[in-house]
């Protein structure tokens, strides 16, 4: 018999550090991490698996800008586990120092129950993210992390992915909110 | 056959905290946040925190609380808005009273359907304490937000962002007593 079924309530945010959908839910049992305007390496995306176990409208991603913003772009992405990008700001200059920057999904992107990857880049160094450096780089790939070296603050259309080097973990998400906040 | 809600993230509830699955918790405790024993003090008085939480099923709020610490003074008010800062139900400017203990507050009864909502709480001076996490990004990151001058909880908030890395510890209460 067909039961009619009312689905969860997504949360309405999902940061890259929320508990129990993303990495961090193992890598805090290693180290608890601490936030902070972190140094960046340049033109290095950071790909940070998480998970959605029931549809997930996405309104907006968005990243969290570090102390210093000047002379700066990023881009923000969501990828398939398969590494393929569903939807992408494109390059886009940094606006608000520590602050949140937002970007709709072109057309609307709806999350099927399962895995994903946050894509996150930036073309500038010092201060210019505001994360984690708690966790060293085999940590983040215990955690299933992985990053790659593009040309440009621009994400690509599929990953490329090398094992992480580089220990750094920005603070990127989605909501299904459209406004506010 | 009637609408069988699907399995549940977080299935039953009697208390939705700040700290909880249903709001900003799992944010918090991956950033490596705690609702700690901190002896901050209100930042602003009449200011207003909104920490938006999750409700996956009806339910009729009964109670709001917050701890209180070592100090308490003047008057508090807290309550239930949706996410356009509409209020729902508040209870009115009440006394903080009663240090290092869980003070709670009787709601008028209101029926929330499932959805996002803000627990609300504004302090009308700058003595009083109550548990708190020191969190600002993190916070701005799942949609904390506040209000100036809105003591007591007005009818409509103009929210924005935050702007101190205050963010209290709030509950809302399912059960007639907690």
């Amino acid at each position: 018999m067909d039961f009619a079924t009312r689905q969860p309530i997504p949360p309405l945010f999902i940061s890259s550090y929320t508990i129990p959908f993303t990495a961090v839910s193992d890598l805090r049992d290693i180290a608890g991490p601490s936030g902070a305007s972190i140094t960046w390496v340049e033109k290095v995306a950071m790909y940070l698996p998480f998970y959605v176990p029931s549809p997930y409208p996405i309104g907006r991603m968005y990243w969290v800008n570090g102390s210093t913003i000047t002379s700066s772009n990023a881009d923000i992405g969501i990828y398939s586990k398969d590494g393929e990008r569903l939807a992408s700001a494109g390059k886009t200059a940094l606006a608000g120092a520590s602050a949140l920057q937002y970007s709709t999904p072109s057309g609307g992107l709806l999350l099927s129950p399962g895995s994903y990857y946050f894509g996150y880049v930036c073309d500038n160094t010092t201060n210019r993210v505001f994360g984690s450096t708690t966790w060293t780089a085999q940590q983040l790939r215990i955690a299933g992390c992985l990053q790659q070296t593009l040309t440009e603050a621009k994400l690509p259309e599929s990953m490329t992915p090398v094992a992480v080097a580089n220990a750094i973990y920005p603070m990127v998400g989605i909501t299904v909110s459209t406004t506010g906040f | 056959m009637g609408d069988w809600p699907a399995t549940l993230i977080r299935p039953g509830f009697s208390v939705i905290s700040a700290a909880g699955q249903n709001s900003v918790g799992p944010s918090f405790l991956g950033g490596g946040i705690a609702f700690g024993n901190t002896t901050a003090t209100w930042p602003a008085a009449n200011t207003a925190f909104f920490i938006p939480f999750t409700l996956e099923i009806p339910g009729i709020p009964q109670l709001m609380a917050w701890e209180n610490q070592a100090t308490v003074s003047g008057n508090a008010d807290v309550g239930i808005y949706d996410l356009q800062g509409k209020r729902l139900v508040s209870t009115g400017s009440k006394a903080q009273s009663g240090i290092n203990t869980l003070e709670t507050q009787t709601l008028a009864e209101i029926t929330l359907n499932p959805g996002y909502y803000f627990m609300a709480m504004a302090l009308d001076n700058l003595l009083g304490i109550v548990r708190n996490a020191p969190a600002l990004l993190p916070a701005l990151a799942v949609g904390v937000q506040k209000m100036v001058s809105a003591f007591p909880l007005p009818e409509t908030a103009t929210l924005a962002s935050i702007t101190t890395g205050f963010v209290p510890l709030l509950s809302v209460g399912f059960n007639p007593v907690m």
